[in-house]
């Protein structure tokens, strides 16, 4: 995965429990990178073995931290480093969503190396809709439940994602249903 | 089959007006008198002063090529790269114009370019007025990804920058901190003292020279084992053996004074202080010990302890009062004579009086006095007078009356010796004193035996005398008598 990945991942831990918290996480996990370039490429063990290691030394289950980070994505990495491509893909979340494949697509020409989830958004209606989410890589719905539930508070609209469709039963991929209210209050 | 590159179709193709515009958002099409024919949907939302029959030059600025706005720097340009300025927005178009052969028509086929995705919001667009084969926002991402990348080399600078301050004071610290090291290895290695490093288990890992020198074992010979397998022998005291393991398994440090045997079995005494070294974590990583070579001190402690004994035993037992002053005049000794005779216990005298609490007053001030006198200079009445004359280096011998706690007085003849150390500078005072008390009661028995004697003679005397005369008295009767004198011798002494 990129750098940006990690250094994410490294700025919701410090936001949460400080440096030490992070050092004593990077030690649990054998990394010893003091930064991770945005662009660079790096192996998905590194980041496997940091979410492993949290949720040792936090105690917390690991889709609860993989939910937790795809929030923290949406709302500080990606509004921090990408706030106007996130701006200008759309204001309102199903607007936003028709977007959002293509932005994977896009992001491919700049990070040669991006291996990114492929994925589509079929029956949209003003209150929900399906998406379709292929990964070669494994474990990570919670990440994308997290992505999406912070997508929604991101437009102010809280969003309720479940998985209608399990990659690991059968299928080649996930499906997460995306619901929510049209006229928030 | 695919044409050469710049050859028209073979049939020609056209795209129907919808969807030209959709692949076009922000085309124009002028006629040759440069005037808005048609625009994009997308151009007309960023600039809504496109308007069919405006002049281009009344919305845009020409900013490449170089030129006016004409038909002329149009035609002359064509297949170049345009740019051009809204005149109220300043946003810049970047395209192509294109004349069409078919119509006078020129066509502009471009997009709004920017640097910074934010300007497409501020500009009311958003991804959806490019059209998707518009690398415009991928542009964007590219730049965005620069702008991150930047930032991560700035953010990897500043920690670099700090890192190397960090490092320099840390190599200056330590530079300083193997310089210390060099100089105590160095004395470690010079000193004439043994010292011993062990590991945690209390192992040898170094000796110095010294060590060698002290016991006759080499570094090399020492190495792995406990100093207490090398050195110990038959009169190392076991209890002091035990202490030092209970202390060392303890992890404490201790100072100890031991017999130990050297390499060639001489016997001597050792005094090792033993200090544990610590990492920074708190564990104990090696033990360091300082040894010295103390068997000549502990000889002459013998023979001090000899001594004293000596010196005690004839304080104790001196007949004589012997009290000791330091130069202040504060007793320092005050010996079981001395608290017999004057009736004060040791207790209450050393380093808390001056021997003028059992002196007469009146004996200081005329001693004072007469002292003065003799010296040539003022001698005050008080501490001063005791030791003045010793101080010049002759014992001073005199009477004095000492005054007893109870009060009560008594003679002494009191010898002051002054004390001096080895380069002739006063240390002290020393005053013997004997009690006169007996002797002067003997004189006073023979003086009064003597008187009465004399008495006893007069009386005699005049006894004899009377005898005489009566001896005298009967011769002259017997005389008048016509008869001889009994007392024929008396008369012969008669002129006496």
């Amino acid at each position: 995965m990129y750098g940006m990945v990690n250094k994410a991942f490294k700025d919701m831990v410090v936001m949460h429990h400080g440096e030490s918290g992070w050092e004593q996480i990077k030690a649990k996990a054998g990394v010893d990178m003091d930064v991770f370039m945005s662009n660079e490429s790096y192996s998905d063990d590194i980041t496997y073995n940091l979410i492993g290691a949290a949720s040792e030394v936090l105690k917390v289950p690991a889709e609860q931290i993989l939910i937790g980070f795809g929030e923290h994505w949406v709302m500080h990495t990606a509004s921090e480093g990408y706030g106007g491509l996130m701006k200008a893909a759309g204001k309102a979340l199903p607007e936003f969503m028709r977007n959002l494949p293509n932005f994977h697509s896009r992001v491919t020409l700049v990070f040669p190396k991006l291996q990114p989830p492929h994925f589509r958004c079929t029956d949209i209606t003003d209150r929900s809709l399906n998406l379709p989410y292929y990964s070669h890589r494994r474990g990570l719905a919670p990440f994308v439940v997290g992505l999406m539930q912070g997508l929604g508070k991101n437009v102010k609209t809280p969003v309720v994602v479940r998985q209608v469709a399990v990659k690991d039963q059968g299928g080649d991929h996930d499906v997460f249903g995306v619901a929510w209210n049209p006229n928030p209050a | 089959m695919i044409n050469a590159t710049n050859q028209p179709a073979s049939q020609p193709i056209g795209l129907p007006p919808e969807q030209f515009a959709v692949a076009f958002p922000f085309h124009f099409a002028l006629g040759l008198d440069l005037k808005f024919l048609q625009a994009g949907s997308s151009l007309r939302r960023l600039c809504p002063d496109v308007r069919v029959g405006v002049s281009l030059d009344q919305i845009f600025n020409p900013i490449r090529p170089l030129g006016e706005i004409s038909l002329n720097w149009v035609q002359d340009n064509q297949s170049r790269f345009f740019l051009l300025e809204h005149r109220t927005t300043k946003l810049l178009l970047r395209g192509e114009f294109m004349r069409l052969p078919t119509n006078d028509t020129l066509v502009f086929l471009g997009s709004p370019w920017f640097t910074d995705s934010s300007e497409i919001i501020a500009q009311g667009l958003n991804l959806e007025d490019f059209a998707i084969h518009d690398p415009v926002a991928d542009m964007l991402q590219v730049f965005q990804a620069n702008k991150m990348a930047l930032e991560d080399a700035k953010k990897l600078a500043v920690k670099l920058t700090a890192q190397r301050a960090e490092l320099r004071i840390a190599n200056e610290r330590l530079q300083q901190h193997e310089a210390e090291t060099r100089k105590l290895a160095l004395i470690a290695e010079r000193t004439d003292n043994a010292v011993v490093l062990t590991d945690a288990a209390g192992k040898v890992v170094w000796v110095n020279a010294g060590f060698t020198r002290l016991t006759g074992y080499t570094l090399d010979e020492s190495i792995g084992k406990k100093p207490g397998s090398l050195l110990q022998g038959p009169e190392t005291d076991a209890a002091t053996v035990q202490y030092m393991h209970n202390q060392l398994s303890m992890g404490e440090g201790f100072k100890v004074q031991i017999i130990n045997y050297s390499k060639a079995g001489r016997k001597y005494w050792l005094s090792s202080e033993v200090q544990p070294i610590r990492n920074e974590a708190g564990e104990i990583i090696n033990f360091m010990a300082i040894q010295s070579d103390i068997t000549e001190r502990k000889n002459s402690e013998t023979l001090l302890l000899d001594t004293s004994a000596l010196q005690r035993a004839m304080l104790e037992g001196a007949g004589y009062a012997i009290i000791a002053t330091n130069t202040q005049g504060i007793i320092q000794l005050f010996n079981p004579a001395a608290e017999r005779m004057l009736g004060y216990p040791a207790s209450e005298m050393v380093g808390k009086q001056s021997p003028g609490v059992f002196h007469v007053a009146e004996e200081i001030v005329a001693r004072a006095q007469e002292l003065t006198a003799e010296l040539a200079h003022e001698i005050k009445p008080g501490f001063e007078a005791f030791v003045a004359k010793a101080e010049l280096g002759q014992p001073d011998q005199r009477e004095w009356t000492y005054v007893r706690k109870d009060g009560s007085r008594f003679p002494v003849l009191l010898s002051v010796t002054t004390l001096f150390d080895a380069r002739g500078k006063i240390t002290g005072h020393l005053g013997v004193a004997s009690d006169l008390t007996e002797r002067k009661r003997d004189e006073e028995k023979l003086r009064a035996t003597l008187s009465e004697l004399e008495l006893f003679n007069r009386v005699m005397m005049k006894r004899e005398q009377r005898v005489l005369e009566l001896k005298r008295e009967i011769n002259q009767m017997l005389a008048e008598n016509g008869r001889p004198p009994a007392y024929p011798s008396v008369n012969e002494t008669k002129s006496e």
